[in-house]
């Protein structure tokens, strides 16, 4: 594969780092930092998120140690329509942490994420120090822990799903991390916050201008999980330096897990978020629109965007997955968009090692992309392998 | 009278068994960490199967009030009734431990 296609084809295939929020939902926990070391969620994982990662299958103690964390994920991708860009196999990431905490209760841990290979390869990622704030982890409290330093916006569903247009639409793809300060409250067991202060210098990957490199801003994050349901709001708002106009986003999203509800005589997961986003328009050039024209006539436009992701638990190691995401580049132009249905697996084949397949068709109705070779608008399938620690 | 005494000899295990149904129904939640039938697969996380009665009845009520802390035990706690707890408590009691 050549390499520029890589951050095209990433620029499409939004990822966060393992993030399974379907199963917070399914057993009652509102904050990320149950199975995560983060609160945003994703990136690497405490001692109880690898143990529960490893799905019931006999685990060795010395992998599930607190103190270092590693994902490694090979991906096999084959377009197939329309044709022109390539497809085969690659490592998509390999990044290894190393988390230690400077005091004997626990209460400050100094986190440094670096991805040594793959796509945005040599990229510190979560590279903080945590500040935890209240005296007990998991205590309700309003002001539970601080983060400073580099950490991915707390913005819209983390999941782990590929191929995501809300995420490319609002910036907050997998390699986008914002360095700043991060504030972070579980006032009950039902509702969780996070808010940040960030400055997007040297942050946004290798797929952003410079002009949109250079921003500054804030992040506000809302869940709240009265039951088998979580609903969540977020938004985002960012000066640049290199351009008068803002950039701003909202997401609205929901997750309903049917077999907490029904104790698993149903064991589905629903999830749904809706996205709006103005003035991250020139991200549709780098890889998703494939003509310029086109892209440059979106200008500051309002994009909207759509998710819906339903899993079937048919084991609790097999999951049967059906996708659906849209993009209408231009709210103003309702007959232009991008949509794709997927339909797949994600199968825990061993402790921490997951493989998942897709086969997903897409379709574009903008006269020039509809036969493009605009990763967006192709036909594709492809297969990961996933190895964590 | 005879029917009194069929529901006398009939009734109590019948609402046993019902108890421990309900049990089984509500510990798919328990068996993602403490495996299926209660017997844990690592050795971080306790076996529930044959657990004593007052020992689980007293730890889950821990949690729920916040006495004793845990992250992933304390959320879960907190959402069971007084109810789960005692369904819970009869069914992974009467399992064959390891």
């Amino acid at each position: 594969m050549r390499s520029r296609i890589w951050p095209f084809l990433f620029g499409v295939l939004s990822w966060r780092a393992a993030a399974y929020p379907e199963y917070a939902v399914r057993y009652n926990m509102v904050s990320c930092t149950a199975c995560h070391v983060s609160p945003v969620g994703g990136g690497p994982r405490n001692q109880n998120g690898k143990l529960f990662g490893a799905h019931g299958y006999k685990i060795n103690p010395v992998l599930v140690q607190d103190y270092v964390s590693a994902d490694l994920r090979a991906l096999y991708y084959y377009p197939q329509r329309p044709g022109t860009s390539k497809g085969g196999m690659g490592v998509m990431q390999g990044s290894v942490a190393g988390h230690v905490d400077l005091d004997e209760e626990k209460r400050i841990k100094l986190v440094l994420e670096h991805n040594i290979a793959g796509f945005a390869a040599a990229q510190f990622r979560d590279t903080y120090a945590l500040f935890r704030l209240s005296e007990k982890t998991t205590v309700p409290s309003w002001l539970d822990t601080l983060l400073v330093g580099r950490f991915r916006e707390p913005f819209g569903i983390i999941t782990d799903e590929h191929r995501t247009y809300t995420r490319v639409a609002t910036a907050t793809e997998f390699y986008t991390f914002e360095t700043g300060v991060l504030l972070s409250g579980t006032p009950s067991y039902q509702f969780h916050y996070d808010v940040a202060l960030v400055s997007g210098e040297d942050s946004a990957g290798q797929t952003v201008s410079t002009g949109q490199a250079e921003r500054f801003g804030g992040v506000v994050n809302l869940r709240w999980m009265p039951g088998p349901v979580m609903f969540g709001a977020s938004g985002s708002y960012y000066e640049h330096e290199m351009r008068s106009e803002s950039t701003k986003a909202v997401s609205v999203y929901g997750i309903l897990s049917i077999g907490r509800w029904t104790n698993d005589r149903i064991p589905v997961f629903v999830h749904v978020e809706h996205t709006e986003a103005w003035g991250l328009d020139s991200r549709l050039g780098q890889g998703f629109a494939n003509d310029p024209n086109y892209v440059a006539a979106l200008g500051l436009s309002e994009s909207l965007g759509w998710l819906t992701l339903v899993e079937w638990a048919i084991t609790p190691r097999f999951n049967l997955i059906y996708k659906y995401d849209r993009l209408q580049p231009n709210a103003s132009y309702v007959a232009d968009y991008y949509d794709r249905h997927g339909f797949g697996f994600r199968w825990d084949i061993g402790p921490n090692v997951i493989v998942q397949f897709r086969s997903e068709f897409a379709n574009a109705t903008h006269p020039s992309e509809a036969d493009s070779s605009a990763i967006a608008a192709q036909d594709a399938t492809f297969a990961i392998l996933q190895l964590s620690l | 009278m005879r029917l009194i005494l069929i529901l006398l000899f009939t009734l109590p295990p019948a609402l046993s068994a019902a108890d421990s149904n309900e049990g089984q129904k509500k510990s798919s939640t328990c068996v993602a960490c403490h495996g299926q039938n209660g017997i844990s697969p690592n050795d971080q996380w306790p076996n529930l199967a044959g657990q004593k009665k007052q020992y689980l009845s007293e730890q889950l009520k821990a949690f729920k009030n916040g006495t004793r802390v845990n992250p992933l035990m304390s959320p879960i706690a907190n959402s069971l009734s007084d109810q789960d707890i005692q369904d819970l408590v009869d069914y992974f009691s009467q399992l064959k431990g390891p």
